[in-house]
């Protein structure tokens, strides 16, 4: 039992650190891409950049720790491990990118600014949405801007990403487990 | 796939639990808040952000408030819980083979990331009934990898 948990410890870590460092560096490249472009009112454009990538790269979490792990202890293992360990890196990966996401603007103390002044001037002269759902959203942009740097938005954000992301993970973690595992021999 | 297989009924309650509770939760949003300003702040918008862009004139709406995903999520999340369901009843649809069930799924995330990116780059503007086509059939796609995966001989 011990063995086999720490056995998982390792693919487990390695891809959550890995995916949580990749999730972060996605997310601020496309904010600064936001940030440094003029705003052409094509709204789907930033939306998209905004959530897009990370969203793809992080369903597949599950399957690179799956991986990782059948290459380190062989691929015999049940669905279960396979959810477990999805569900798991998930949970460090989502951790990671939201504790990076956070630090971050104590780096750069001008990012969160610079960055909801661009979305804010995107959705003011956007016509994709009609004029009665851009004041409610440039409101939230700027309710969201006040309060971004604080404990209770960090707390929200990182409560809503490991639950999301972990319990998608833990259902691709039973496909990764079927394509890259092979079921324990049962023994009496 | 021979009828000598059958879907491991722990995981298959499991994932049905969870697959029906996403679809309930994204459809009930607009129920939940009372205007706009509310399904900003709410807390199945924040909850489903970290997967889905959300922008309000790509999503399905109710008494104009927008579901808790974008029409493409919609589809997406019901395409897989109703292939899921069908293919456990119909489990006779699905290939044992491996490589055939992850070529569906890719074959139709393909074109789910076609059509996204000829969106993007203003190519083409899919309706939003087609937008919703191609999460459906990708969902549909992830559905059968699903029941794959839970298959196991009697």
């Amino acid at each position: 039992m011990m063995e086999s948990e720490k056995s998982m410890l390792k693919p487990v870590l390695m891809t959550g650190l890995i995916f949580g460092f990749v999730l972060f560096l996605v997310g601020i490249l496309a904010g600064y891409y936001i940030i440094s472009k003029e705003p052409t009112g094509r709204f789907f454009m930033v939306t998209f950049l905004t959530v897009g990538p990370t969203c793809l790269i992080a369903l597949f979490i599950s399957f690179f720790a799956v991986k990782s792990y059948v290459k380190e202890n062989g691929p015999e293992m049940t669905l279960g491990k396979g959810a477990i360990i999805g569900l798991s890196a998930a949970a460090i990966a989502a951790a990671v990118s939201v504790v990076f996401m956070f630090i971050w603007p104590m780096i750069d103390s001008s990012y969160l600014e610079n960055y909801y002044s661009a979305l804010i001037a995107e959705t003011e002269i956007t016509t994709a949405l009609p004029p009665e759902m851009r004041e409610p959203m440039i409101d939230a942009y700027y309710e969201e801007m006040r309060s971004s740097n604080s404990i209770t938005s960090f707390l929200s954000n990182l409560v809503s990403s490991v639950f999301m992301l972990s319990l998608l993970n833990a259902i691709t973690g039973l496909i990764a487990a079927k394509i890259f595992g092979t079921r324990p021999v049962e023994t009496l | 796939m021979k009828t000598d297989y059958q879907v491991q009924s722990f995981y298959f309650w499991l994932v049905l639990g969870v697959l029906f509770s996403i679809n309930v939760l994204i459809w009930a949003t607009p129920l939940y808040v009372e205007n706009i300003h509310e399904w900003f702040s709410s807390w199945p918008k924040q909850l489903f952000s970290t997967i889905c862009h959300q922008q309000v004139d790509r999503s399905y709406r109710i008494q104009g408030i927008p579901l808790a995903v974008c029409v493409r999520c919609t589809g997406f999340f019901a395409g897989v819980l109703l292939s899921f369901l069908c293919f456990s009843v119909f489990k006779g649809f699905v290939s044992s083979e491996k490589s055939k069930n992850i070529r569906i799924f890719l074959y139709t995330m393909l074109v789910l990331m076609m059509d996204w990116v000829a969106n993007l780059f203003q190519l083409w503007q899919t309706p939003e009934h087609i937008r919703m086509l191609t999460g459906f059939s990708w969902g549909g796609a992830a559905g059968i990898c699903l029941v794959f995966a839970l298959l196991k001989k009697k």
